[in-house]
């Protein structure tokens, strides 16, 4: 089996030295779920991907005096978008806006499907919102990202107990905002 | 630790695992019917679509990417072989212009230079979160913040030599760095996270200060070398590895000596100084709050930070003080994940007590020295030192080192040190060597002697004081004179003066001992083994009045210790802050009209600019603040402000309605620290030197 925290040390490793291959390697690898946490985070399709492309270039800007000693380049990237994010909010200075995007992808050619779809990503982008920084935060590396529990404690700088115990109120929180829609939505129907 | 939380963990990895979600459902359901539900609903959460990814504008960026790496490349490879060259030349001409100009400490300016940096280091301005990545060279200004990612360092140098070490995840900002003629300097950093290592040189004069906020309290310091550690919540620890370092937190002092640590935060108030342990090794067992790492029993709390899951046989790493009761508290325990870990390494700072034969005896513990051990040389009783050592299998502590603290000096990285010529030797000599008074209530107490000089004549020799026991009881101590010129065969006289805070009333059976030694005389050697010890002991019954026992020339002054009143609550919090305290006694203005425009959003930088735009140009500060909220740069303020003929005075009153707690639009914007300022006693130490 392939040991990809191995891997991606070699793959460092060589991008440093200005291998192209190895640094599109590592873009390919961990783009998506940057990404994917990125859009959860802000809830905006244009700006994440604006923001996932700043991620990266601070990684290739970075890249020369980068040793991955205690830290796997996952959870340094991810530690990177979450600054970039909480940045991006104090830029905004407002509160999230949530637009029901029009260009949203991954609908497919099926328009009732495209309409589940896309109540689905806007019920759990207002739900997340509603969250505290760090519950939202958890819910979006553990569920949506999928990083352990210990990567996550690392990019929230909280001790793994920490996180459990935020992993749980965070889905309490989440479920009860989510219910309470529910009910509103088939109260209006 | 909760039950729930962990069978939730260990369901959800199960699953993470590979597990069928219904058979983690089944299981879970027989355990708690609350547990299945929120796996259940884990399992939505995990299964709500991805958006899809702009395929178009993941190989833009993708593209973008590779062209920046390779135009990184270009750029190296071009710099390579004149960097050198040219960083010689200008070096060359700017040293030969500061030595012509001899102003080298003005000119040097207020900015730190950025040094090693490693990894991911950012820098931003104070109102600006624009973060742009810094590299080597890169200067840090006044106001500016500086923030590190994970395996990421940066270094700091600031004019006058000292240095501060940002370890990975930390930030700071720097909010004020002034030099001032007669080379004063004035540095103060705001650390909200992180780790941080500070190596002060002894600054020029009585205003100079270096000063470290953290949101859990203040150290000041005037030459010394000491770490800082911002924890979750803002906890703080300070511990020192040479010279003295004052922590303040809401009007409580503690002076921390090498090897002692303390820690500070809003809940905890700071706590009185204790010496430290650093063990790193395998964790034995588990017993409740007290663990055991490699034959090394500890004690964890509430407080103590833990990093990673540690379980038996994890290799971790713990920081912690040894309490006045013996326990070894352990302030964090991280686990080590490194694949290459450092072999054991257990280690303890404390006062070394008795050095009979092989047995020593420091701080209460007992360690065996043998001829392997590595010992400094001329150590001696009463010495603060740091020991390495190790666990026999039979339990006793086999010492590998002992060396002394507090012997070395920091000394400028960046001003060369002008070597002195070898003078005839002085010996200069305390006379009586201790004296000892019995006191009760909240009280300063003096005592005087003689510093007598049996050798040639000696300049500059400087008397510093230690707290060697009793520093919780301390609120300041002072000495004077603190610099002396005593003349061949002479003698001079000086005076110690302790003042105590409220808990020595119940302090009954306790003692305070304040230490005096010498340190560097420009001229001539002193005799090392000077010192003098002044000791109160309590003798505190309900209503006893301080009274002096003099053993020497000793005089006692019962006295109200003086406790300023706390400033209005302002938006950041029931606390006042410091930075808001010092600008407001910089310009004569009231601390409530700092704040009122840090309130508003600007940052101390920002306030403190505009004050001094205003008091050279007589425009009113108000004005100046709409010109900035205009969006006008700070160079065309100034230009502007300078043209205007007929100012008026100062009037700052700033905007109302603007709270920044009503006003937050952003959750995930960081709590600015609260603080308490420091509190001004009427005798404090002053450990000023001059280097």
């Amino acid at each position: 089996m392939l040991n990809i925290e191995a891997d991606t040390t070699r793959l460092i490793a060589q991008a440093q030295k200005g291998s192209q291959e190895a640094l599109g390697a590592l873009y390919d690898r961990y783009y998506t779920g940057v990404f994917h946490y990125l859009y959860y985070r802000v809830s905006d399709l244009h700006v994440a991907e604006d923001l996932a492309s700043d991620v990266f270039l601070r990684m290739v800007n970075s890249l020369p005096g980068f040793t991955p000693r205690t830290t796997a380049l996952q959870a340094w990237l991810f530690q990177v978008a979450r600054n970039l994010a909480i940045d991006h909010y104090r830029k905004a200075s407002t509160r999230l806006q949530v637009p029901l995007d029009d260009t949203l992808p991954g609908a497919g050619s099926d328009p009732t499907l495209a309409v589940e779809q896309r109540l689905a990503y806007e019920r759990l982008s207002h739900a997340l919102q509603a969250l505290l920084p760090d519950q939202r935060d958890v819910i979006i590396l553990r569920f949506i990202s999928g990083l352990s529990l210990s990567q996550t404690a690392h990019i929230l700088h909280k001790s793994d107990d920490a996180v459990k115990g935020l992993q749980r109120r965070a889905l309490e929180a989440l479920r009860s905002h989510l219910q309470e829609w529910k009910v509103e939505d088939e109260q209006l129907r | 630790m909760n039950n729930f939380d962990d069978s939730l963990q260990d369901k959800l990895q199960a699953i993470e695992n590979g597990q069928p979600l219904p058979d983690v459902l089944h299981q879970a359901r027989q355990e708690d019917e609350e547990l299945a539900a929120l796996i259940q609903f884990a399992g939505e959460v995990r299964a709500v679509p991805r958006p899809s990814i702009s395929a178009a504008r993941a190989a833009r960026d993708r593209q973008m990417l590779l062209q920046t790496q390779a135009a990184n490349s270009r750029s190296a490879q071009a710099r390579r072989p004149y960097a050198r060259l040219a960083f010689a030349a200008a070096a060359f001409a700017l040293v030969a212009l500061f030595a012509f100009l001899g102003i080298s400490r003005l000119a040097a300016g207020s900015a730190a230079r950025l040094a090693e940096v490693n990894g991911l280091v950012e820098v931003a301005a104070s109102n600006s979160d624009d973060w742009r990545i810094v590299s080597a060279g890169d200067t840090l200004r006044a106001g500016q913040r500086l923030r590190t990612y994970d395996a990421s360092s940066v270094a700091l140098t600031f004019p006058e030599g000292s240095r501060t070490v940002l370890s990975e995840n930390t930030e700071i900002s720097l909010a004020a760095l002034k030099s001032g003629l007669g080379g004063t300097i004035t540095l103060e950093l705001l650390q909200n996270s992180g780790n941080t290592s500070h190596r002060v040189v002894p600054f020029n004069g009585k205003n100079s200060a270096y000063v470290v906020n953290t949101p859990g309290g203040q150290a000041r310091v005037h030459g010394t070398t000491f770490d800082v550690a911002v924890e979750t919540g803002g906890l703080s620890r300070f511990s020192v590895t040479t010279g003295k370092v004052e922590v303040v937190n809401a009007g409580r002092q503690v002076f921390l000596n090498p090897g002692q640590a303390s820690l500070a935060g809003a809940e905890i108030g700071v706590q009185d100084a204790a010496y430290t342990f650093s063990l790193r090794g395998t964790l034995q067992s588990i017993e409740g709050s007290v663990w055991t790492v490699d034959g090394v029993k500890i004690t964890l709390t509430d407080l103590t930070q833990i990093t990673g899951t540690p379980a038996v046989g994890s290799i971790v790493q713990v920081d912690g003080r040894v309490l006045a009761d013996a326990t070894w508290q352990a302030d964090t325990v991280a686990v080590i994940t490194d694949t290459d870990p450092q072999p054991q390494v257990l280690s303890f700072t404390g006062v070394l007590e008795s050095m009979e034969s092989s047995q020593w005896k420091i701080g209460g513990n007992s360690v065996l020295v043998n001829s392997a051990t590595l010992l400094d040389p001329d150590i001696k009783i009463g010495d603060p030192v740091r020991v390495t050592f190790r666990v026999l299998p039979d339990g006793t502590w086999l010492a590998l080192s002992i060396e002394r603290l507090g012997e070395e000096q920091p000394q400028p990285t960046a001003t060369p040190i002008t070597p002195t010529s070898p003078a005839p030797a002085s010996s200069l000599v305390f006379q009586p060597v201790s004296a000892e008074v019995q006191g009760c209530t909240g009280s300063e107490f003096s005592t005087q002697g003689m510093l007598v000089n049996t050798g040639s004549a000696a300049q500059d020799a400087r008397l510093e004081a230690l707290v060697i026991e009793g520093a919780g009881y301390l609120d300041s101590v002072s000495v004077s004179p603190e610099r002396v010129d005593v003349p061949a065969g002479g003698s001079t006289g000086f005076t110690v003066n302790v003042g105590l805070n409220g808990n020595w009333a119940s302090a009954t059976g306790q003692k305070v001992t304040v230490r005096l030694l010498l340190s560097h005389a420009s001229q001539g050697p002193v005799q090392e083994n000077a010192q003098f010890d002044f000791t109160i002991r309590s003798d505190c019954e309900p209503t006893a009045t301080p009274s002096g026992t003099p053993t020497a020339t000793i005089t006692t002054t019962p006295g109200a210790t003086t406790t300023p009143s706390a400033p209005a609550s302002v938006c950041t919090g029931a606390n006042p802050q410091p930075t808001g305290m010092r600008l407001a006694a910089e310009f004569g203005v009231t601390y409530e009209e700092i704040m009122g425009w840090f309130c508003q959003g600007f940052g101390f930088g920002e306030i403190s600019t505009a004050y001094e735009l205003s008091r050279e140009s007589g425009v009113p500060v108000a004005d100046i603040f709409t010109m900035r909220r205009s969006g006008m740069g700070w160079g065309n303020i100034k230009k502007l402000v300078n043209s205007i003929d007929n100012p008026t005075q100062i009037t700052g009153t700033p905007q109302p309605g603007l709270d920044k707690d009503n006003n937050n639009k952003d959750k995930d914007k960081p709590v600015k620290p609260t603080k308490k300022p420091k509190v001004e006693k009427t005798k404090k130490p002053n450990p000023s030197k001059k280097p």
